[in-house]
This record gives C-alpha cells, structure tokens and sequence, in this order.
C-alpha cells in the first residue's frame, strides 16, 4: 500500500465487497 | 448489472465471437476465393496479404482483456470466464472507476490481485475468495453472508 493508509474491507452484497480507496492507495488481495 | 445471468450471457457472446474469428474458412466468391485469416495472436500489425487488420486485431484483444478483467463504474471482477485448468497473469490493466489492475490466476482459482487507484472512487470487487486478504490481513472469514456488515 503505497499510502500507508489502513483500509477497511465492507461487504455490500453477498459477493461484493468494497474499499474505499484513495488516489495513490494500493491494495494486494489475495 | 452485475449479476451472474449478465456475466454468463457476455462470456457466451465473447467465446462464440472468439470461435468465429479463430477460423481460417475459405468461401468462393463467383471464381475467386476469399479467405478469411486467423487474426489473433499476430502481433507486426501488418495484413496477410491485401493491407492492414488494425481494427480487427484491437477488437481481439478487447476479447482477450474481457476474459480477463470485466468492469463496471467501479465494481471489478477477475478472471470472469477464463478456463480453469489454464494459468494466466496479467499487468496493469486500467479498469473503469480509475483503477489499475494486475492478477494471477493459478490452479483453477484466483490466485492474488493488485489494485491501485488513481482516482479517488471506493472499489468494489466481485470477490473470488471466501476469505480475503487485503494487504495481508484477515479482513473476512467464512461464508459471505455470515460476515456481512452495514
């Protein structure tokens, strides 16, 4: 995560789930 | 718009164009034949024999892009009708929503993605995993709806 910022994870529907990113925010998912 | 009835019915219509544009056919035009070339997978850029096939070659690798990333507004999904007994990797493919997506699909699964943003838009991913990761981190367990959150 190239901002260092802590991002949370929310699940909007049963198989989608959201980040709220910034510009610059990088995230590994795995 | 993100449903799996919408995905399905794209990946048929991506397979069957694919299907139709991989063919190396031959039809005769009154005496002389008119032979339709396979255009994916050449890369110089240059036609066989009467010009260019720029557009054509653009939209096969459009295909190609759609097997490997489809995206809406800002919702994501991976590897949407890539086989499963192929491996795959891909880098740095812009998606709606200004993100820039790479993955790996090993094993017949999902096997890790990156996902940098370049706007500031919340992303949403169609998530492939059962438990997820981000950035190394635990950040859901079980079955979807058992850690569902407002």
């Amino acid at each position: 995560m190239k901002s260092g910022r802590n991002l949370k994870l929310k699940q909007v529907s049963p198989e989608i789930y959201e980040i709220d990113m910034k510009k610059g925010d990088e995230v590994l998912l795995y | 718009m993100f449903n799996k009835r919408v995905g399905s019915l794209l990946c048929i219509l991506i397979m069957t164009a694919i299907s139709v544009s991989a063919t190396d056919s031959t039809e005769t035009i009154g005496k002389k034949k008119l032979r339709i070339f396979i255009l994916a997978g050449q890369s110089n850029m240059v036609g066989h024999e009467h010009g260019t096939f720029m557009g054509e070659m653009i939209g096969i690798a459009g295909l190609v892009n759609e097997y490997l990333l489809q995206s809406v507004e800002n919702k994501i999904r991976l590897f949407p009708c890539w086989p499963s007994d192929k491996s795959a990797k891909f880098t740095h493919l812009r998606s709606h929503g200004g993100f820039i997506v790479s993955a790996e699909f090993k094993d017949g699964r999902v096997a890790s993605a990156t996902i940098e943003s370049v706007a500031n838009k919340k992303l949403q991913i169609l998530s492939p995993w059962k438990t997820i990761y981000v950035n190394g981190k635990k950040t859901a367990i079980g079955p979807a709806w058992m850690t569902r959150s407002a």
